[in-house]
């Protein structure tokens, strides 16, 4: 057990409920959703058969961030959306711009954007012929600068380290919905191990487009269910019908806890354990068992910092949502421990 | 930093390219770059898609997962014999990936066409012509849950796509599982991007002179050395980012230092240093040094399999004769995108089959 005691000083989010993690705090505690009637921006006219999710509310943004350079920077949506939690987060921890320096970035980047009109430049002239990365290559300048094509996925954990001036590791997690626990969970290890200070984990993602929830419709994941209307959301109802998408970024500041008290922060919560496995059951499903949540559980409680004095419980991030029947892959179990800090002011549990 | 606690050892490797998958064919004759068939002006080493063994895998994977998730499975493959010699619970065996995102235009070409067609029923044309399944192929982190599953590795994860350092934060990661107890064994996989016109296209891509390859590694490091063979221990390992080009210099520096300093190790104490000599940086930080080139050079710039396909390279080559029977290697790396890592290996010839 380490002597090195962790905890979260600053926060952020964007989510469907606003730009500001206290806004969607309080809204959840009123047992408010963010869900609305929602379609896709490159069907046109045509009917999807998702009519519900839980988009970004762009008339929600508040005066001072409009000129945040995430709007003027060419990035794909989930990157703009997690550079400002990044941002709000790194603003929320109290920290001068000189304590960056030696500080990680670890971020969960989710799925790429793919963009139809691309996908239509890899298309020939003659119909007759195959589509083809030469015709692509052939249009390069009309490939969409804020699409996949020119936006790699460590696009966000660069900029965010761009922006603060971080010259620790900068790490792009790849693991799915488990991502964003993962980044965490490394960034705890990482301070705790004293590679660096200082870290700021968290994720983004979008998958708010044809392309994508097409894909997920068809994987039989997303909710086509329409007749609950944005109420649809109900994972433990004998009529849940799978899940509902949203977008969004959210990120926290790690760092020592006599470090945060020293500056005269006030954490927010200890991180004391993290732990993650694969149980790898089938690619679409977690074992029946339970077996890769029992390991990562008990890989988070035996790695823990400090031993509990008041009741706590690890607070997982299984890569399944909730309302859907099957599950995204791969089989991955992260999910960290954490109690209430010293001086709480409140705690968000979900990674 | 210093590997603390339990040492970690290299117990096997497990290498594709365009030179074949043996460690040693990189020292030796590899072909020539060729043109891309997207764009011929570009040479690359584009490498035709391994066939699974379908003793180990299902015949849809073969099927369904696109070439750079098929290249990693053929890596894992070759070490599946290795793990299950060394009898361990699946629970204490980790598994840690260094995987490209899937980056061409869309991977149904069908539901493409189709849009073509019908350009004003961009939904139907998608819905009719998308497998089922289509979404775990764009899902890169798919490949781990297969690897999972045929090589029975259920201990801790992580899987990372930070383009060429990926490979490196997958191997500390795993290095650290192992040295930290949480595991007695790690897995580590990876593989290059597609060559795809994303590859060339995207931002922070490189020069346009960097000739890209295909390929895979994997590395299985357990508590032991391996019976036959030089016994390599991870001995160190850091890694920094480069925000400003100003601090370039320092940053680097930095990263040298914490990678040397777990051993109380100079530079000058390292007589195998493998890096890109034409990388500007790293050539001002070690012109005095002797360096080894790296496998960029004869089987191209393999992303995020890049690092441990050096790793493996090293060991491949007869070293008694030239470096001693105990020494260590350094692998130093800068990426276009600004990440900088170093990986510190001692190599003892000595205790062979010990």
């Amino acid at each position: 057990m380490s002597a090195t005691r962790i905890v979260i000083t600053g926060m952020g989010a964007v989510t469907g409920f606003g730009f500001e993690w206290a806004r969607m705090w309080s809204d959840m505690l009123e047992g408010a959703h963010c869900i609305r009637p929602w379609h896709p921006d490159e069907s046109g006219e045509e009917s999807f058969p998702v009519r519900f999710a839980a988009p970004v509310d762009l008339s929600r943004l508040p005066a001072y961030l409009e000129d945040h350079p995430a709007w003027r920077t060419p990035l794909e949506t989930r990157s703009r959306y997690g550079w400002i939690a990044a941002s709000q987060a790194a603003r929320d921890s109290g920290l001068d711009a000189a304590a960056w320096r030696n500080a990680a970035v670890l971020c969960a980047s989710g799925a790429p954007q793919h963009v139809v009109a691309d996908m239509r430049l890899t298309l020939p002239e003659n119909p007759q012929e195959r589509p083809d990365g030469s015709h692509l290559v052939r249009r390069a300048e009309r490939v969409a600068h804020d699409g996949s094509l020119r936006q790699g996925n460590d696009r966000l954990a660069r900029v965010i380290a761009d922006h603060l001036g971080c010259e620790g590791p900068v790490i792009n997690v790849s693991s799915a919905c488990a991502g964003a626990a993962q980044a965490i969970g490394n960034a705890f290890h990482m301070i705790r191990r004293g590679e660096v200070a200082l870290a700021i984990a968290g994720g983004a993602d979008s998958v708010l487009n044809l392309d994508t929830m097409g894909a997920l419709y068809l994987l039989g994941a997303a909710s086509g269910e329409q007749r609950w209307g944005a109420d649809l959301c109900r994972p433990f109802d004998r009529d849940r019908s799978g899940l509902i998408a949203g977008e969004g970024g959210g990120f926290v500041v790690l760092e020592r806890l006599e470090h945060a008290l020293a500056r005269g922060a006030t954490p927010y919560a200890e991180v004391i354990g993290y732990g993650s496995s694969l149980d790898a059951y089938k690619v679409t499903a977690p074992g029946p068992q339970g077996r890769g949540r029992r390991a990562c559980a008990s890989a988070s409680i035996a790695a823990r910092t400090v031993t509990p004095t008041r009741p706590w419980r690890p607070t997982p991030n299984w890569c399944r949502t909730a309302a859907a029947n099957t599950a995204w892959t791969p089989r991955a179990w992260p999910g960290g421990c954490c109690r209430n800090g010293p001086r709480t002011r409140s705690w968000c549990s979900r990674a | 930093m210093p590997c603390a606690n339990r040492a970690v050892y290299l117990h096997a490797q497990a290498v594709l390219n365009v030179a074949g998958d043996e460690p040693a064919a990189l020292r030796g004759e590899t072909p020539a770059p060729r043109p891309l068939s997207f764009d011929p002006a570009r040479l690359a080493h584009a490498l035709a898609t391994p066939r699974l063994p379908t003793d180990r895998f299902d015949r849809k994977i073969q099927r369904s997962v696109e070439p750079q998730g098929l290249r990693l499975l053929y890596c894992a493959a070759r070490l599946a014999r290795a793990l299950h010699a060394l009898d361990l619970p699946p629970e204490r065996v980790a598994l840690c990936a260094a995987i490209p995102e899937v980056d061409a235009p869309s991977p149904c070409w069908d539901a493409v066409e189709a849009m073509g067609r019908q350009p004003e029923r961009p939904v139907a044309g998608l819905l009719a012509n998308t497998p089922p399944l289509h979404a775990l192929t764009l899902l890169n982190s798919s490949v781990m849950a297969y690897v999972a599953e045929a090589l029975h590795c259920n201990g801790p994860m992580g899987g990372y796509c930070s383009q060429a350092n990926a490979g490196l934060d997958a191997l500390i990661e795993a290095v650290l599982q192992v040295a930290e107890d949480n595991a007695d064994a790690a897995l580590v996989i990876s593989s290059s991007p597609n060559l795809t016109p994303a590859l060339y296209l995207r931002d922070g891509a490189g020069p346009r002179e960097t000739v890209h390859g295909e390929g895979a590694a994997a590395l299985l490091l357990a508590t032991a050395p391996a019976a036959s063979g030089p016994r390599v221990r991870i001995a160190g390992h850091a890694r920094g980012y480069i925000a400003s080009a100003e601090r370039a210099e320092a940053v680097l520096r930095q990263v040298l230092d914490q990678a040397l300093q777990g051993e109380r190790l100079a530079l000058s104490d390292v007589r195998r240093i493998v890096a890109d000599r034409h990388d500007p940086l790293l050539a001002e930080l070690l012109r005095d040094a002797p360096v080894q080139a790296g496998s960029r050079c004869a089987v191209g710039e393999l992303g995020a399999s890049g690092l441990l396909t050096d790793l493996a390279c090293v060991l491949a080559e007869p070293s008694t004769e030239v470096w001693g029977e105990s020494h260590y290697a350094l692998l130093l790396s800068h990426t276009a995108a600004g990440h900088v890592g170093a990986v510190l290996l001692a190599i003892d010839e000595q205790e062979k089959g010990a």
